[in-house]
């Protein structure tokens, strides 16, 4: 990319860790969702979410690419504070990968027009250039024969993995996933979470909200139980999972293993 | 009396549609037909008006149609946009210009338009004296439109505008790559139906006044009912409004059957 000069400050820092949250609060209206989250996510670094719904999880992802506007709260994202006015947060967002649970895939554009919009209106990429990337991650998510397909004639599983791929298109430093399986049949979960699985092998930093606790132990390099807009437990997945020192970890997770 | 409900209901059917006939006989048996004919369905009368009530009058309704439901278009998103903007004073005059045409009778509009503006401004638009009654059209149209777009945005699942501004993809791109193009589709039976209701009021425009050439149908055989001392040309006028209209209310009921089936 060759954007205009910025001011000082406001440019990304390969030394800094990919995501750094400090003392993050969150209310709407009367209710506090967030009240008080610290913590880094290193480069390369999966990091799992899991909590009871309405523990601020998602909104606690949101936050990082400012789909949800923090009360007060510090957001590191590779060293630039996003919540600086100074920041164009346009920028910050093609930087960061973000997937739905609903998929939100465009409905009136084929597979491979939902790959290439961002890439050609945001990035400035040129059309040849940006069907070429979209079919490189259509084929990593292995659809790479449904470019020409409507999302509607899609299954859900298949829709998110064109999700994915539209992300990985704009050549993300970081990925967030909101419960990106929640909303599919289970025969089709699996497909998905390969497809994560190696995103994460190929070292891809990843903060994934997420009820798969297969998925957590098995690929994330940290396991963070959330519970009430705080973080209660934050730790290798393994033990927390096998160990969890928290009661409400523990009551947590004897409903869902 | 021990008559089955079914029979019942039977004889009562029947009844109702030998009351409908008998009323219709009536009707159509008292009515002066002759005297009726000598009026309104003149063939002589209706053969003169030809080619000009096709070439000018018919065509005449369709372009001004067309203008003012392109222009009503863009008037209605700039408008609806306004009104979902952010900015206080954007939607404070969105509301205002909204309630206001909607509030007027069309023709009284297009009399402003037509009349007011031009002593006001001292400008002559062009194409007087119809062009700023077309105006005066647009402007109505583009705030019934305003409605219907507004709603066909705010149709749009929210997750849409989220999944395009997390590509990077700032507000305005949003609007116009993701929200737009799907909130039209939304709307293309209300908006039909508009056109419909605009092809209609293009007679009102029979206030801004007239030459030889700008005269649309209603216009066109109000002159000739003048000219002829025959009502005929009216009949062929509102025979010629129904040829346009009814195709097009087909049109709205097919796009409807067919969103229906694609949700």
């Amino acid at each position: 990319m060759t954007g205009d000069p910025t001011p000082s400050g406001i440019e990304p820092r390969a030394d800094a860790p990919a995501i750094e949250i400090i003392d993050l609060h969150k209310s709407f209206g009367d209710h506090e969702v967030l009240k008080g989250i610290s913590l880094t996510v290193q480069t390369g670094e999966v990091v799992c979410v899991i909590g009871p719904s309405g523990s601020g999880k998602s909104t606690l992802l949101r936050s990082v690419n400012l789909l949800e506007e923090p009360t007060s709260g510090t957001i590191l994202v590779e060293g630039v504070d996003i919540l600086d006015p100074e920041v164009d947060v346009d920028r910050i967002r093609t930087r960061i990968g973000m997937v739905f649970q609903q998929f939100n895939l465009f409905p009136h554009m084929t597979v491979l027009g939902n790959l290439c919009l961002a890439q050609q209106r945001v990035l400035g990429r040129g059309r040849k250039e940006a069907e070429q990337v979209a079919r490189e991650n259509l084929a990593k998510v292995g659809l790479a024969d449904r470019e020409g397909a409507y999302p509607a004639h899609l299954s859900g599983g298949q829709q998110q993995r064109v999700a994915i791929a539209r992300s990985l298109s704009m050549n993300p430093d970081m990925m967030l996933f909101d419960e990106p399986t929640s909303a599919l049949d289970p025969e089709l979960v699996g497909d998905v979470l390969e497809v994560m699985r190696t995103l994460a092998n190929e070292g891809m930093t990843m903060m994934v909200v997420t009820h798969e606790m297969g998925f957590a132990r098995e690929v994330g390099d940290r396991l963070i139980f959330m519970d009430d807009g705080l973080v209660v437990e934050d730790g290798d997945p393994r033990e927390v999972l096998a160990n969890p020192q928290e009661p409400r970890t523990q009551a947590f997770l004897s409903k869902v293993l | 009396m021990a008559m089955r409900r079914t029979t019942r209901r039977k004889l009562g059917r029947v009844a109702m549609y030998v009351l409908f006939v008998a009323v219709l006989a009536v009707v159509v048996l008292s009515a002066d037909w002759d005297r009726f004919a000598q009026y309104f369905l003149r063939w002589d009368i209706a053969r003169e008006q030809f080619p000009q009530i096709i070439t000018v009058a018919l065509r005449n309704t369709l372009v001004f149609t067309v203008v003012s439901f392109v222009g009503g278009l863009v008037v209605g998103t700039v408008m609806a946009l306004m009104k979902l903007s952010s900015i206080g004073p954007y939607r404070w005059f969105a509301t205002a210009y909204i309630e206001l045409f909607r509030g007027l009778p069309a023709l009284l509009t297009i009399f402003a338009f037509a009349y007011m503006l031009p002593i006001a401004f001292g400008v002559r638009l062009p194409f007087a004296p119809v062009g700023a009654g077309l105006l005066g059209l647009v402007v109505v149209a583009g705030a019934y439109m305003a409605e219907v777009i507004r709603a066909g945005i705010q149709a749009v699942p929210k997750g849409q505008t989220e999944a395009s501004r997390s590509l990077g993809m700032s507000p305005m791109k949003t609007m116009f790559f993701v929200v737009l193009p799907q909130g039209l589709r939304i709307i293309i039976p209300p908006l039909t139906n508009e056109f419909v209701l605009l092809l209609k009021d293009t007679s009102l425009l029979f206030i801004a006044g007239s030459t030889i050439i700008t005269k649309e149908l209603t216009t066109f055989a109000r002159d000739a009912t003048t000219t002829t001392s025959n009502g005929t040309v009216l009949v062929m006028a509102a025979m010629l409004y129904l040829l346009v209209t009814i195709p097009l209310t087909r049109v709205v009921a097919y796009l409807e059957r067919r969103m229906a089936r694609s949700r």
